[in-house]
């Protein structure tokens, strides 16, 4: 990845008009260098009888000089001499244009010749002109008749060297010709060549750029149908496609997880809600029970405090202190919204319990407490030591007379905070342990005592497994039958108390 | 599959492909641009001196050797030699050709020359105009030519005299058949007709100088000389032919030139005379060198022609630079008889076609 990011971004605008123009500068490579190779043969073509006719126009111009000499020694007209003179002036141009250094080629050296046989030409000509002009007979005569020899002499030399140009130019014409069928056909192959190899390279080009675009299509449809168990696109250019892919790749990970996310998130809020449900159902479940016992507690309380006044005024102390306990028990089992209470409260509620029942059955139950720890940081669901120490009471040492026992025991343990409630009652068999733990004991095999009202084991069972969202929270050991129980209870300590 | 189409890859068969293309580019343009080359090879070469040959015989062997001679010498020396009149379509006289040298302003002129008026006039025309002359082979000793490059004519004629001398000694003048007492012997010269040109005379000259002096036999020597019409290049033949047909035909022919050398001994083959004269020759052209070989001509002389065109090239170039230089250069005469021809033929390079 940090790779591909080093990488100089190319962008699709440059890539396709790259293709375009690198195409484009192909075939216009060739165009020119065909082009060339015609322009150089059509040159060569043209040099072929370029030759010939500037000789014939040398002849022509040669021809008019002479007439116009003759003409003008016969008539001595000024429009002859006017003739003479521009003829002369244009053989001049003509011949100059002739080869006039000494080289190996046998034309040259025609040319050479004529060049120089033309300037002693004109030098006679002119001299003919001048005697004329001074009406001296004899003497442009003279200078006629050898000025007419040299003109033969020139006069051969431009058709000899037009002769053997000639021939020498149809030899190299019809290798030419040759030529430029070989031309033909190289061209041919040169253009088939470019063309194929244009083709190669823009599907080359297009596919770099399409095949992207293509794996992407795919893989967006995909995702549209909902499947977004993709594998990761390739990410194979630096372009624009190449950003695209990197964001879907993205994206369709982002959502895996967001998707991923909201499953759990769901599934938690769903677990937490049951939780409270089952709270509630249970709390509510247990209170309605209080309620259905205790008809009015409320009344029953002030009624006691009532009483505990009445007994304070008589200075009947113990009566005032049962009354006060009395009072106490059903305070807490009356107080409104908190579900969550603290340890502390739990045992405060126990000695309470204790006292009374140990008014009712004369001192018959030895209470001991042995607090290690601090119990005020500790919280824990509301109604669930006392239910357990009422079934102590109730199926453990009840029938006991006066030697029955209950232990409270509260320790830590690896940061836990244990509570224990051991009896020295009637005891209970693994199979009845396992049952209540399990909590499918059945109404019918709860031996429970007829017209029993409190809260059952299974209640505070549950409510404590779901309060600490643990099973081992709560245990239950004995040793068999008349060995006794006892009930563990495992509890979290917490930083703040917030009851 | 995916790296197939990256960009890199995309620039290399591009690449690849320009590459290809500007290949094929330049092979084609080097297969043409060399064709546009043969159409001027030699053009490229440069000369600093033109100088100009002039001959009326210039496709006879002689001459072309001479002019072999001249062309390589002047090549090596930044020269170039040219044989004028011959890409011309009409056949000019060697005093037009003259003319035209002379209007074409040369570095220098190589002329066979010849004692006539006109001819003269014309190298004394040349050289007031800064172009040298050179004579070659025929002389034109009035004129201002600035050197003559030749064979001694005397002493040419001193060798055709002592070799008529030995025949008569050693009985090989005769036809061996005619057991006749011989008391004289006829011996024909042929000469051109139309020559101005005194070389023919000298040799002529050495002849008579010769036989006077070495003849120191009973046997009269009559010299005679015969003419050949040279008019035209077709009347030689019918002239040598009319010699030749002639039944008081002399016992030794002597000819002066390679042409009359070869259409002697050609009519005497053609008539089926061959042994009945003694012929002397002159130059040593393939035919010459073959009739030696068949006994059919005795001897011929030849000098070293491709040594005279080179002298010429050498006398201009003197002249041209230092002002002067020698009037006479003269070229080295070899004599090739039936006890040489071998060694001469493998020396000299000449290979003989079987006819």
């Amino acid at each position: 990845m940090k790779n591909k990011l080093s990488q100089k971004m190319i962008p699709l605008r440059l890539k396709l008009s790259g293709i375009f123009i690198m195409a484009s500068i192909l075939i216009f490579v060739v165009n020119v260098m065909l082009m060339l190779g015609i322009n150089n043969m059509s040159v060569k073509m043209d040099r072929v009888y370029r030759d010939n006719l500037a000789l014939n126009e040398l002849s022509g111009a040669l021809d008019d000089v002479q007439n116009n000499m003759t003409e003008y020694l016969f008539t001595k007209t000024t429009d002859s001499l006017e003739d003479y003179y521009k003829s002369a002036q244009n053989y001049k141009d003509l011949y100059q244009t002739l080869n006039g250094k000494v080289t190996g080629d046998k034309y040259d050296m025609m040319e050479r010749n004529i060049r120089n046989m033309s300037e002693q030409y004109l030098i006679l000509t002119d001299n003919a002109i001048e005697a004329k002009r001074k009406r001296n007979v004899e003497e442009y005569s003279m200078e006629y008749d050898k000025a007419t020899e040299i003109r033969n002499f020139i006069d051969t030399y431009i058709n000899s060297l037009n002769n053997e140009r000639f021939k020498n130019n149809s030899i190299f014409f019809s290798m030419l010709i040759a030529d430029f069928r070989v031309f033909e056909i190289v061209s041919m192959i040169v253009m088939f060549i470019a063309l194929v190899g244009s083709a190669i390279f823009v599907i080359a080009f297009t596919s770099s750029v399409t095949k992207p675009v293509n794996n992407l299509a795919v893989a967006a449809d995909e995702v549209a149908k909902g499947n977004f168990e993709i594998e990761t696109l390739p990410i194979s250019s630096n372009d624009e496609l190449g950003v695209v892919t990197g964001a879907f790749n993205k994206m369709v990970v982002s959502i895996r997880q967001y998707i991923e996310q909201i499953k759990n998130n769901m599934e938690n809020e769903r677990r937490l809600k049951e939780n409270e449900l089952k709270m509630e159902t249970s709390l509510k479940d247990a209170q309605l029970k209080y309620l259905q016992a205790q008809i009015n507690p409320h009344f029953l309380f002030n009624t006691l405090n009532a009483g505990a006044q009445l007994a304070m005024m008589e200075d009947a102390e113990k009566t005032y202190n049962y009354i006060q306990n009395t009072a106490a028990f059903f305070r807490y089992n009356v107080r409104e919204g908190n579900t969550t209470v603290t340890l502390d409260d739990e045992i405060n509620l126990i000695d309470h319990y204790i006292y009374i029942l140990n008014v009712r059955f004369s001192g018959d139950i030895k209470y001991e407490k042995n607090i290690e720890t601090k119990t005020k940081n500790v919280p824990m669901p509301s109604m669930v030591l006392q239910p357990i120490v009422e079934n102590s009471i109730n199926h453990g040492i009840k029938e006991m007379e006066g030697k029955g026992k209950i232990i409270l025991h509260v320790y830590e343990k690896d940061d836990d905070v244990y509570v224990s409630i051991k009896d020295n009652g009637s005891g209970m068999t693994q199979e009845m342990i396992d049952k209540v733990l399990s909590e499918k004991l059945k109404e019918e095999e709860k031996p429970a005592p007829a017209g029993a009202h409190g809260i059952g084991m299974d209640n505070v069972i549950k409510r404590i497994r779901l309060f600490t969202e643990r099973e081992d929270s709560i245990n239950i050991l004995s040793e068999g039958e008349d060995m006794g129980t006892e009930v563990i209870i495992r509890l979290k300590k917490s930083e703040t108390v917030n009851v | 599959m995916k790296k197939r189409f990256s960009v890199k890859n995309v620039i290399l068969v591009y690449s690849i492909i320009t590459f290809f293309v500007a290949a094929i580019s330049f092979a084609v343009s080097f297969y043409f641009s060399r064709a546009v080359n043969l159409g001027s090879e030699e053009g490229d070469e440069h000369y600093d001196k033109y100088y100009v040959m002039i001959t009326s015989e210039k496709d006879s062997d002689f001459w072309q050797s001479i002019y072999k001679g001249a062309y390589e010498t002047g090549k090596e020396n930044g020269i170039y030699v040219e044989l004028l009149g011959d890409n011309l379509t009409k056949i000019y006289s060697d005093t037009e050709l003259m003319n035209i040298a002379i209007n074409s302003k040369p570095d220098g002129i190589i002329v066979y020359a010849n004692e006539s008026k006109d001819m003269t006039s014309l190298i004394n025309t040349a050289a007031s105009k800064g172009i040298p002359v050179v004579t070659v082979y025929g002389d034109c000793a009035n004129s201002s030519r600035c050197s003559f490059v030749g064979v001694d004519g005397f002493k040419l004629g001193k060798e055709y005299g002592k070799r008529i001398v030995n025949i008569i000694n050693d009985g090989s003048a005769w036809d061996p058949e005619d057991k006749d007492a011989h008391d004289h012997l006829d011996v024909a010269v042929l000469v051109d007709s139309f020559s101005d040109n005194n070389n023919q005379m000298l040799v002529w000259s050495g002849i008579q100088n010769a036989i006077e002096t070495d003849n120191n036999t009973e046997v009269k020597i009559n010299l005679e000389l015969k003419y050949i019409n040279n008019s035209s290049p077709f009347t030689i033949e019918e002239s040598v032919r009319d010699i030749v047909k002639n039944s008081d035909l002399a016992d030794v022919i002597i000819c002066l030139n390679g042409t009359n050398t070869n259409y002697v001994y050609q009519t005497m083959i053609d008539l089926n005379m061959a042994g009945r004269s003694v012929v002397f020759g002159y130059d040593d052209n393939e035919s010459i060198l073959r009739g030696i070989l068949r006994n059919n001509i005795h001897f011929t002389m030849s000098a070293d022609t491709y040594k005279m065109g080179s002298d010429c090239v050498m006398a201009l170039k003197e002249y041209s630079e230092s002002g002067y230089t020698s009037q006479f250069v003269l070229a080295d005469v070899t004599t090739i008889d039936s006890s040489n021809i071998l060694k001469y033929i493998s020396e000299s390079g000449e290979v003989l076609h079987e006819e």
